[in-house]
């Protein structure tokens, strides 16, 4: 049977210990005093109370143990140790701020990298668009600038062709003009009216106007060279009609060069009565036959 | 009062005085060793070696201290040392994650510098 007294005993005893405990908590001992104020400093630090929550907590518990074992009157080398565990925790907290800090910057680094790129190839896409466009502006130009050239090449074969055929025209009408006929040896003109006096080899005054054409002629055709042959008709001797119509077609020939056609453009030939165009037992045939004829070659 | 309940308010205000003194009879730590053994190897895995050395090799030390203490059943130095180790390795945990924090931030800050200047040569 376990009387009151020894109840009251009991409480006694316990309230005497709580007393102890309670005179040791009133005077903290220096590790907890230290431990306390570096704690107290890392959960100031807003870094660290952001940054490293889980961290912080458990550093507080090991401070508060470290105060509880203080108050118990742990020994020196108990106190020394919690204090360590305490410090390390504090660290540990401060670190893995560092550690959350470092990691958050990167976060934000590479969100900033993504519209830094993001940025880059819209403006890329954009040049290459714009490059596109200017491309193809300079391809209608190119394009405008060929369809101008093709009717620039056009307008000059038409005007080509055009000259050609005037200049084929004044040709023809040129030759027209020189009463000419084409025969193999080239287009001849026959000079037949009046040019020579029977028996003479001078220029009569009404020959001008048929030398005349002539002379024009080979003014304006310098790639033009000329044959003139003397003719006669079959009255006198052989020897003596080649002499003379030898005269005459040099008279012919002196006319055009002391006209200013060079000489070298001129050949002369004298073939008396060999080569008739007409009877001679008519005064009209031989008239004929009294004749000079200008072979126009290349 | 009953002499039941009498009895039983005694045991309970002799229970803390019981466990007080089953506290200095110090049972061997064998879940401390165990933590500070699991944090260790976690430390390491995380690449403290490089990047904690000092912390790293101080809970190595600590916990062969701890396991010496064990065999020569010095409880409660086993129990510190073991405690220490733990906090060691969490320490050396810590500063290997910051080490690997500042890599990525720096190399992606260099990444992130050529392309700027990238992006500068392209506009011009």
């Amino acid at each position: 049977m376990i009387s009151d007294d020894a109840i009251r005993t009991q409480l006694l005893t316990i309230a005497a210990v709580g007393a102890l405990l309670g005179a040791c908590a009133h005077e903290p001992g220096p590790i907890a005093v230290k431990a306390r104020q570096e704690y107290k400093a890392a959960a100031e630090d807003p870094e660290v109370q952001r940054l490293a929550g889980v961290e912080l907590h458990e550093a507080q518990q090991a401070v508060e143990s470290l105060e509880r074992a203080d108050r118990r009157g742990e020994d020196e080398v108990e106190l020394k140790h919690m204090g360590y565990l305490a410090q390390r925790r504090i660290e540990i907290a401060r670190i893995a701020a560092e550690g959350a800090e470092l990691e958050a910057r990167t976060k934000s680094l590479g969100e900033e990298r993504t519209r830094m790129q993001l940025e880059a190839r819209k403006r890329e896409v954009r040049e290459a668009e714009e490059r596109a466009e200017a491309a193809e502006a300079e391809v209608d130009a190119a394009q405008d600038e060929a369809q101008l050239m093709e009717l620039d090449v056009a307008a000059a074969r038409a005007d080509a062709a055009e000259e050609r055929a005037a200049s084929a025209e004044k040709q023809l009408e040129e030759l027209r003009n020189l009463n000419a006929r084409q025969t193999d040896r080239g287009l001849v003109l026959t000079l037949t009216s009046g040019l020579f006096a029977v028996d003479r080899a001078e220029l009569q005054p009404g020959a001008s106007a048929e030398l005349d054409r002539i002379h024009a002629y080979l003014s304006s055709h310098e790639d033009r060279s000329v044959t003139i042959e003397g003719h006669t008709d079959s009255q006198g001797t052989d020897a003596y009609n080649l002499d003379l119509s030898r005269r005459r077609a040099q008279a012919v020939a002196d006319h055009l060069i002391g006209r200013g056609i060079p000489t070298t453009r001129i050949r002369v030939e004298g073939l008396g009565e060999a080569r008739p165009i007409a009877p001679n037992d008519t005064p009209a045939g031989r008239q004929q036959n009294r004749r000079v004829e200008v072979v126009i070659t290349r | 009062m009953r002499p039941k309940t009498r009895r039983r308010i005694y045991l309970m205000l002799q229970a803390p005085l019981f466990a007080g003194l089953a506290a200095c009879a110090t049972p061997p730590p064998h879940q401390a060793v165990a933590r500070a053994e699991s944090a260790l190897v976690a430390a390491e895995k995380a690449g403290a070696a490089e990047d904690a050395a000092v912390s790293l090799r101080r809970s190595r030390d600590e916990l062969g201290k701890a396991e010496r203490s064990m065999e020569a059943e010095s409880y409660d130095e086993a129990r510190r040392a073991a405690e220490a180790a733990e906090v060691d390795a969490h320490h050396a945990m810590a500063q290997a994650r910051r080490a690997e924090a500042r890599r990525s931030f720096e190399e992606l800050d260099e990444a992130t510098r050529a392309l700027q200047e990238e992006i500068r040569h392209d506009q011009r």
